[in-house]
């Protein structure tokens, strides 16, 4: 990549090169590109922050009137069963062949506890295709969280099908507040141990029931429970084994992709 | 004595560092360079504005590098999920991000080398022998079960998985040593 001595001499030359609206549309190298957004991100992160803009008596009374609106929203709102739900997909942003589902449930926060120090939430929404019932599952740790939506299955080349979209039961986040790897999932009712294998580190965990009132909000399946790890660091989770009360393995979940062993054992 | 803090000059080093092989990691998982581009600018906008909540030392270029990527899966993951970049970050910081023009588009997938990519896997795949290509198609491409895969093929699931184990392996040893020159990943 280019040093910072040549920065400026590349910034002036790339600057307001960008295709709209340029008529001697030079090309410009990977470097260069990378240049003009790094020159782009860092003037941003030089300017002040928009707090600091305000003076500081305008700043009292912007805070004073969001705790009278905020505070007893948060208040009013700390234990309900209802979700966020993820924004609108636009249409635009779906794959060719898009199938859209029969039904799509709201969504609704399905359990919650706290995993070494760190508090966590997951939430929940369930999509009916034709043949199938998908289910999304969110978690939500603090300054962030991951997880799917339920309403993006495709028929087209690239895309999910409904099949695969209900086979994605376990998923993984990177929490780079934590620096951990959570992996979480709702699984069927009879699930009550989970075996997770990540690169370099694995970790066993019990299942727990999601919360039935949401369950039933949510038109969630019935006895569906949830399993939450966290692993130290940044990790891919190739593998997810959830085993019900005996031990025999209930499913296999590979790349979060998740289906009923055959006899022998493998997926 | 303490350690110093991650803060936007620390971060703008890293970004010189490691931008241009999270371009190439983010373009070959993406297939598409503008796309590729946005997250990278993503990845960065996040990274600045959790700088507090890292730990690490910042001084530690592979350790700030490991938690860059870690944000770069994540953002990845959201764009494939949602078939589009997410950019609230960047929308957040006011930066736009560059457009790219066709013939940009083609360089930035040539420094990712996805023309090598595509032309070794459609070598690789054209040297196998047409029962293991087929059966590697239907479980690879089409994702098909091993029980549809041997319906399809008429033969037994253990013949099917061979198959696909066999022709898995030969594309493998193809494309062995086939890396672009910038991509490594902590």
């Amino acid at each position: 990549m280019s040093t910072s001595r040549d920065r400026d001499a590349i910034v002036a030359e790339t600057r307001g090169a960008r295709p709209a609206g340029r008529d001697d549309a030079t090309p410009r190298d990977p470097d260069a590109i990378l240049v003009e957004l790094g020159c782009d991100l860092h003037d941003a992160w030089r300017r002040p922050p928009r707090r600091a803009r305000l003076a500081g008596w305008r700043r009292s009374v912007v805070v004073a009137v969001a705790m009278l609106v905020v505070v007893p929203t948060a208040l009013a709102t700390r234990d309900v069963v209802w979700a966020p739900a993820p924004a609108q997909l636009p249409d635009s942003a779906r794959l060719p062949g898009a199938v859209q589902p029969r039904h799509a449930g709201d969504q609704v926060y399905i359990a919650g506890g706290t995993l070494r120090g760190v508090a966590w939430r997951l939430s929940a929404s369930a999509c009916d295709y034709a043949a199938v019932r998908a289910v999304g599952v969110f978690l939500t740790v603090p300054g962030g969280g991951g997880g799917a939506r339920c309403d993006i299955a495709s028929d087209g080349v690239g895309g999910v099908t409904p099949k695969v979209l209900a086979e994605r039961l376990v998923q993984t986040y990177f929490d780079p507040v934590a620096g951990r790897t959570w992996a979480f999932g709702a699984l069927p009712s009879g699930a009550r141990r989970v075996d997770v294998v990540a690169t370099g580190a694995r970790a066993t965990v019990s299942t727990a029931p999601a919360d039935a009132t949401a369950v039933g909000r949510g038109d969630l399946p019935a006895g569906m429970r949830v399993f939450v790890a966290a692993l130290a660091g940044a990790r891919d989770v190739p593998l997810v084994t959830a085993r019900d009360a005996s031990g025999d393995v209930l499913l296999l979940c590979r790349e979060g992709r998740c289906r009923t062993p055959n006899p022998k054992g493998t997926p | 004595m303490a350690r110093p803090r991650l803060d936007a000059d620390r971060l703008a080093a890293a970004y010189e560092r490691d931008a241009r092989r999270l371009l190439v990691f983010l373009t070959r998982r993406t297939y598409d360079a503008q796309l590729a581009v946005d997250l990278v600018g993503e990845t960065y906008a996040r990274a600045f504005e959790l700088r507090r909540r890292f730990d690490g030392d910042p001084r530690d270029a592979d350790a700030l590098a490991a938690w860059v990527f870690g944000i770069a899966r994540n953002v990845l993951g959201e764009a494939l999920r949602r078939g589009a970049a997410e950019r609230r970050a960047l929308r957040r910081a006011g930066v736009q991000g560059p457009l790219l023009a066709a013939e940009e588009l083609v360089r930035i997938e040539e420094l990712a080398a996805l023309g090598e990519l595509r032309a070794a896997v459609a070598g690789a795949l054209a040297e196998l022998g047409a029962e293991q290509r087929d059966a590697v198609r239907l479980r690879i491409v089409e994702e098909l079960d091993y029980a549809d895969v041997a319906g399809r093929l008429g033969i037994s699931e253990q013949a099917a998985r061979a198959r696909v184990s066999r022709g898995l392996r030969a594309l493998a040893a193809a494309l062995d040593g086939l890396g672009p020159p910038a991509e490594a990943t902590p």
